[in-house]
């Protein structure tokens, strides 16, 4: 079900209606009830793995929690000596690590299963053990995320964080909630948890903005990502292997726009949605294409996946005891290496992990292993570009320094989108080559010509395109400088305020007319 | 809310709509259905309509319905729109009837790819649909189609005054909208035949065309599968069928014939035309291929494509048809022969075309022969042309593919020889320049 389709349209009007006229205690069965129809439209099977990922997540996290009650109740009883208090500990400390090798044995195992299972059979030429994606059974909605939505709490309970959900129901709405359901983003049980069991009240305010954001949205996704789609096919899924590097950058611009515009307007979407219920989701995006490093770019960029991984991968993985063991051994050659050494190798694991989370295929991996290496790179070579800077006397804090960085950050996060959207590995590097040693510029309107040959509208869907960009550009700007472009929006006079708005709505219209657009959102399939 | 915020409101959605309907108005893509209009407004503005022609652009292309009135003594109209479908048929025929209540006879054209595209709730390309539902004068019936013609899923779009398929961005089309509405050329659409097409009159789309190059083409093989007929398809022919057995109109289904080219090109061409043949005739009406025909003959000049009849090819055709129209119904089967391989057979050896396929690595192409006798002996003579130097890359030789020169772009030079003899020769343009 699109986002903008009419039955979803329909179902969140009913729901709407439903939210505010029921008593409010009844609102979040109404929200439960919504998502199960919206999940039951996705496909029916998909409800035993949204099922088997919530029930195992509760449930263990409930024995987590009985094991934490039991220790506690020992302990204030006083009945315990010390030595045997301790002894207890350790052995509640064993049981809870079996409950968590579980968890993440039954979720992985599922989230791999279903992502993974018929890349590796087609790579072993193992053709028999190919599932079939007819039966509908491979790669429930979002599966992805529901997945480490559901281990986020479950480690929140698990390290003492939150206390455990009583209602299993409450917590199967935290997991389904169906607007984030497509795409995101990984919500926090503490946040948006509480959110949902809050009771709300129409408050006209929120309906605005939910609406304008929804718009907003609307606009990326459909008048900037799915007029680009078919463009961006044209230049990287071709038979053309050797193409001018002027193409190819035009083609790496286009898709930086579609993949922006697709996630985050999709994520805007999700969140105007909730806003109409009055429940507040955290941003997964912060202008990224302002950062002015690439760690920077990822703080900004899928926001709930970069703190997810940092909460439940890199601060875990850097306090084992290898790393503990390593971080010392680095100690003796100063604390800058002390620090980025291990700092280092941990985010190159965590990038290797989000390539991987992206997809089984080797363009993904090499993606993450990209980002990985840089940002480790950048952050241990920072006291040289400290010295570069001091030494050619550059004002690290001008405009025209930031202004720098900015165009840095952009074409090191470009030249990673080679290997993110070209699926041939060795395309991807003869097109990487062919930007640097072979931009023939002569050649690019002729090659345009030619790829983009038989496309319908091309005119018309890149002038609504770029007008959009441009719109989205302008925003970008506001909401950096003022950090909201919608509290922005609401100081400035009717005039300026309605017109602006007029131009969304009416370039989102437009962009309807386009016949060829993709209208699924890229990020539905992780 | 209070009455400040109602007002605001009011005012908000009022100024929007005004907006709308201004960029509405200008953006209305007359390119795309300015023939639609015109045939539909035809129909509207005649003062009688016995015979009513139904079917999509061969038909409005093929057949000069203005002669065949003038003819005949009646009056013929087509209104038929591009890709025109079984419940474009219907629709336009009981809006015909309810403006026309003389009407007394229907012939509609069975397109072979426009009919069996599947489900109308998998349709997504509306533009054709709108065509019908914007010039539509019953309410009803409008409303009726298009919740019928979709999935609900577009429903929301059907009521916009601009969304999916109803505008064009494209400015040229834009400025020739404004332009033509503000000075009213708009409605004025009849227009002598000249080289493009142009609107000569109820429903007759001449094109006088003459395309140099309709002996290659690059697009795969159709083939017709029974089982994938949709439920609509059946639903919408019964519904036709009904409605003109009660309202007393002579229905008769008919083929306006496409290039030989198309046609054998087709797998199973005669599957197809038994498929039709018998279920119209099983349900009491009768139905006429002129692609079988006996007497029209027509050759590649005919068409302005590998489908579509040009002028001379209607006025060819219109003869043809009239013959039809004036011969005994029950003598009208001696017109056509059997079957296409009967068809086939009576013609001399020889080749209609040639269909390209480029290898996925794109660095070879294939020339397949479409033929009307498998025995045929064909022979390739290919010569490569880059940067204006000629290389023979092989003569004479039986095999239909050739490896492109890779990194280069030029043309290939084509002579076919049929059973020993010099049938014909063509080029192929390739580019090579981004492959390795």
């Amino acid at each position: 079900m699109d986002l903008l389709s009419f039955n979803f349209l329909i179902l969140l009007a009913i729901t709407f209606i439903f939210y505010y006229v029921l008593p409010k205690k009844v609102q979040w069965i109404c929200l439960l009830t919504a998502s199960f129809i919206f999940y039951y439209f996705t496909g029916k099977f998909n409800f035993i793995f949204i099922l088997l990922s919530s029930a195992s997540t509760f449930f263990l996290a409930k024995a987590l929690s009985k094991l934490n009650n039991s220790f506690t109740q020992k302990k204030n009883e006083g009945t315990f000596s010390k030595d045997e208090l301790k002894e207890f500990k350790l052995k509640i400390r064993s049981k809870k690590r079996l409950i968590l090798i579980l968890t993440l044995i039954i979720n992985f195992g599922i989230l791999g299963f279903l992502k993974y299972w018929n890349t590796i059979a087609i790579s072993l030429s193992l053709d028999f053990l190919v599932l079939n994606h007819r039966k509908g059974l491979l790669l429930p909605l979002g599966i992805s995320f529901y997945t480490f939505q559901a281990i986020s709490y479950f480690m929140d309970v698990y390290n003492g964080k939150i206390k455990d959900e009583k209602n299993f129901f409450k917590y199967l709405l935290f997991i389904s909630y169906f607007p984030q359901l497509i795409q995101g983003p990984i919500n926090r049980y503490d946040k948006l948890g509480t959110e949902l069991s809050e009771e709300h009240n129409f408050n006209f305010e929120n309906i605005k903005e939910g609406l304008f954001q929804f718009i907003f949205g609307a606009l990326k996704k459909y008048a900037i990502a799915d007029c680009l789609y078919n463009f961006i096919s044209a230049i990287f899924d071709g038979p053309y292997n050797n193409l001018p590097g002027s193409i190819i950058v035009f083609g790496i611009l286009l898709y930086s726009a579609y993949q922006y515009a697709d996630f985050s307007g999709g994520i805007d979407m999700v969140i105007g949605i909730s806003k109409l219920f009055g429940i507040k989701m955290q941003p997964n995006f912060k202008q990224p294409y302002f950062s002015i490093s690439l760690a920077d770019f990822w703080r900004r960029w899928h926001i709930s996946l970069g703190l997810w991984m940092k909460d439940y991968v890199f601060y875990p993985f850097v306090l084992t005891e290898g790393m503990q063991n390593l971080t010392k051994k680095c100690g003796k050659f100063g604390k800058h290496l002390q620090r980025t050494i291990p700092a280092g190798i941990a985010n190159i694991l965590v990038f290797f992990i989000v390539g991987i989370w992206h997809g089984p295929e080797m363009h993904y991996v090499l993606w993450g292993l990209y980002n990985g290496l840089v940002i480790a790179l950048s952050d241990f070579l920072k006291p040289v570009f400290t010295k570069c800077t001091t030494a050619l006397h550059i004002n690290t804090k001008s405009f025209g320094h930031k202004l720098w960085q900015i165009i840095r950050t952009f074409v090191i996060v470009n030249i990673g989108w080679y290997f993110d959207r070209i699926y041939d590995v060795k395309k991807s590097f003869v097109f990487l080559k062919n930007t640097f040693l072979n931009f023939d510029l002569k050649h690019f309107n002729i090659c345009k010509n030619l790829l983009f040959e038989g496309q319908a509208n091309i005119t018309a869907n890149l002038g609504i395109a770029c007008l959009s960009l441009l719109l989205i550009f302008f925003t970008s700007l506001v909401a950096e400088k003022h950090g909201s472009f919608y509290e922005w929006l609401k100081e400035r006079n009717v005039a300026i305020r309605w017109g602006i708005i007029y131009v969304f709505i009416l370039i989102l219209i437009m962009s309807f007319s386009n016949p060829n657009a993709a209208n699924v959102f890229m990020y539905a399939n992780y | 809310m209070n009455k400040k915020k109602i007002v605001a409101f009011i005012l908000f959605f009022g100024i929007y709509f005004v907006i709308q309907f201004l960029l509405g108005w200008a953006m209305k893509g007359n390119m795309y259905n300015s023939f639609g209009r015109a045939t539909l407004h035809d129909l509207h503005t005649a003062e009688k309509i016995e015979n009513l022609m139904l079917g999509d652009s061969h038909l409005y292309a093929g057949l000069d319905v203005n002669t065949l009135s003038e003819l005949n003594n009646t009056t013929f109209l087509t209104a038929a729109t591009a890709s025109q479908e079984v419940d474009g048929h219907l629709v336009i025929l009981k809006e015909t009837f309810k403006y026309h209540p003389e009407l007394k006879r229907v012939f509609i054209d069975v397109d072979y790819l426009n009919n069996f595209q599947g489900d109308f709730k998998d349709r997504n390309h509306l533009r054709n649909i709108y065509t019908i539902s914007d010039n539509l004068k019953d309410k009803k019936l409008k409303v009726n189609y298009l919740l019928k013609a979709t999935s609900p899923k577009y429903y929301l779009n059907h009521i916009l005054i601009f969304g999916k398929n109803r505008i064009t961005g494209n400015p040229k089309d834009i400025i020739y909208t404004v332009k033509s509405l503000l000075t009213g050329e708009y409605w004025k659409y009849r227009k002598p035949v000249s080289g493009n097409q142009s609107y000569a009159g109820n429903g007759f789309i001449p094109c006088s065309t003459v395309p140099t190059d309709t002996i290659v083409k690059a697009s795969e093989q159709i083939y017709f599968d029974k089982s994938g007929v949709s439920k609509d398809w059946y639903k919408f022919m019964q519904k036709i069928f009904e409605f003109c057995n009660k309202n007393n109109i002579e229905l008769c289904f008919i083929a306006v014939p496409e290039s030989k080219f198309k046609i054998w090109d087709t797998i199973n061409y005669t599957e197809y035309y038994n498929f039709i043949n018998s279920y119209v005739t099983s349900n009491g009406f009768t139905y006429y291929d002129f692609n079988l025909s006996n007497n029209l003959e027509l050759i590649r000049e005919d068409f302005y494509d590998d489908e579509h009849l040009n002028y001379p090819g209607a006025v060819k055709f219109t003869k043809c048809f009239n013959e039809f129209l004036n011969t005994e119904a029950l003598q009208r089967g001696n017109l056509f022969y059997t079957s296409l391989e009967n068809k086939k057979l009576s013609e001399p050896n020889t080749i209609a075309g040639f269909v390209t396929e480029l290898s996925d690595d794109g660095k070879s192409i294939t020339f397949k022969p479409v033929t009307n006798n498998e025995n045929n002996i064909i022979e390739y003579t290919y010569k490569t042309e880059v940067n204006n130097t000629t290389n023979i890359v092989a003569e004479k030789t039986l095999v239909n593919s050739i490896n492109l020169p890779l990194g280069s772009e030029g043309k290939i030079n084509i002579q076919i020889n049929l059973n020993n003899e010099y049938f014909c020769t063509f080029d192929y343009q390739f580019n090579t320049l981004w492959i390795k």
